[in-house]
């Protein structure tokens, strides 16, 4: 599925690919970072997946922030101005980056629970936080 | 006779065992307890005051084999019989008190971390750039 996806998107690099598997639809590399971003779902070793149902809401998403899609050969979204993916990505990005960031610590110190310094460390983090 | 008369009464005579509560089709696991299943199994504490435990048959023996690994000593007691004990098991060394202690711990620690994680997630939503602050002081201390 990966390589169809691939020949896709090297049809049309600016526009948001999804792909039919059973009662999911699935899309990888920036394409699963603009959809995390836009609809929070999670990406697991660079696929996002989520379903059929779901399909309406991730393509009304799409519409308003403008972006060209594709779904598995069925209907397609185009605009001629086609910039806006390039932008949304950058932004999806830098919000997928952030929240990598929050998600790591988080398992770093839920791993960690039991320890003493961790104590201390939730301590810190919440006067951080509290004084914002 | 309440559940919780029932338990006043029984921790008075063993203060340091599990009671498992048989309510008919579910599994009922009350007060601190409740701290010990959650350090075994990470099930939740709905109002700090019971867990609830579906799947009557397959459970149960799950549950009672964990708590014999563990050591530590449990009643099963029958609500619709009385409150007979079903099945129980006495360990001379006891885990109870030690396990309780560290699943009180995990539990309040966790239910922090979590609201950190909400608030950072917050933060996420509507404020990137005094995020970015956030999490470069966090990291700062998290990864000395």
């Amino acid at each position: 599925m990966y390589d169809d996806y691939l020949i896709k998107k090297e049809k049309y690099p600016n526009s948001v690919i999804l792909m039919k598997s059973g009662s999911f639809y699935r899309t990888y590399d920036h394409d699963a970072i603009i959809i995390s971003y836009l609809c929070q779902y999670k990406i697991i070793k660079n696929m996002l997946g989520f379903p059929v149902h779901s399909l309406s809401k991730v393509l009304k998403e799409l519409k308003c922030e403008e972006v060209n899609f594709i779904v598995d050969d069925e209907f397609n979204f185009s605009l001629e101005n086609d910039e806006n993916y390039l932008v949304l990505f950058e932004k999806s990005l830098e919000m997928y980056k952030l929240k990598s960031r929050i998600d790591k610590i988080y398992c770093y110190l839920n791993e960690n629970i039991e320890r003493r310094f961790v104590k201390k460390l939730i301590d810190k983090i919440e006067e951080i936080i509290n004084e914002r | 006779m309440s559940v919780f008369h029932v338990l006043k009464i029984a921790r008075k005579l063993h203060p340091n065992t599990v009671f498992i509560i048989d309510d008919y089709d579910k599994y009922y696991i009350y007060d601190k307890d409740c701290y010990i299943i959650y350090k075994i199994f990470n099930f939740d504490i709905h109002g700090n005051k019971n867990i609830f435990i579906t799947n009557r048959i397959k459970y149960l023996p799950y549950l009672l084999n964990k708590l014999n690994e563990e050591k530590i000593d449990y009643k099963v007691l029958c609500k619709r019989h009385g409150y007979d004990i079903n099945s129980e098991h006495h360990f001379l060394d006891n885990n109870y008190c030690k396990v309780l202690k560290n699943g009180k711990l995990r539990y309040q620690r966790t239910k922090r971390l979590n609201q950190i994680y909400c608030k950072l997630n917050y933060f996420l939503k509507n404020d990137s750039k005094e995020l970015v602050e956030i999490l470069n002081e966090i990291e700062g201390i998290v990864y000395v």
